[in-house]
């Protein structure tokens, strides 16, 4: 299944992403890598699918300035 | 009475912040020294972290409305923290005699066409994403939606 990222770009620079069925560390890579040229990541969490499924995940990120 | 507000924000990239500009109709001019504020600083009133009264005004680069001679200006300047990068200061008295219809209240317009573009920027390193955006215009927020492609 392709990996599929929502994004959201808020007023003020606020930076929502959602990875929808990435696999390994490809779904963290691209959000992983705006965060750092943002700024900070202010939340990171692994969905819980995540526990139901070997090496398929779905992950959000949040980063701002 | 007038202030210089620091923009709360780290710009590393200048060509992501021209995009970003372009976006909303306005342009940097390169090398531009000064940029336009009221031209006065009031004893009492706050000054940017970092700077001192004599360095108002000055900058590396400004952003300015493009065919506006009245419109205050964004000075872009290197930041005084010590880290890389550019931080920017405007004059928002008077809403920037017009500045402010393009940058939005905060600069919160131009910090999120920054992000977009950055967040763009980005993506197009990793081909093989096909890109749709679309505006909710209630909130203003820009959603993207990319699809890895051949995967």
């Amino acid at each position: 299944m392709a990996t599929r990222h929502l994004v959201t770009v808020k007023p003020g620079g606020r930076v929502i992403i959602d990875v929808l069925d990435g696999v390994g560390t490809s779904c963290s890579l691209i959000p992983d890598a705006i965060a750092r040229a943002l700024g900070h990541i202010h939340h990171s969490d692994v969905k819980p699918e995540y526990q139901e499924h070997d090496h398929t995940t779905d992950q959000t990120i949040e980063s701002s300035y | 009475m007038s202030k210089i507000v620091e923009i709360n924000c780290h710009i590393r990239d200048l060509n992501v912040l021209e995009k970003a500009c372009h976006r909303i109709g306005l342009s940097i001019a390169w090398n531009q020294k000064t940029y336009r504020w009221y031209g006065t600083y009031r004893s009492g009133e706050p000054l940017p972290q970092g700077f001192s009264q004599e360095e108002l005004g000055q900058c590396v680069h400004a952003i300015q409305v493009p065919q506006n001679d009245r419109a205050y200006e964004i000075g872009i300047v290197t930041r005084r923290d010590g880290e890389p990068g550019y931080t920017l200061l405007w004059d928002p008295w008077n809403h920037g005699y017009g500045l402010e219809e393009y940058i939005g209240p905060n600069a919160d317009k131009l910090l999120q066409m920054y992000a977009l573009e950055l967040t763009l920027q980005e993506y197009a390193q990793y081909q093989h994403y096909a890109v749709t955006e679309y505006v909710d215009h209630e909130t203003g927020d820009i959603h993207l939606e990319l699809m890895q492609q051949g995967a």
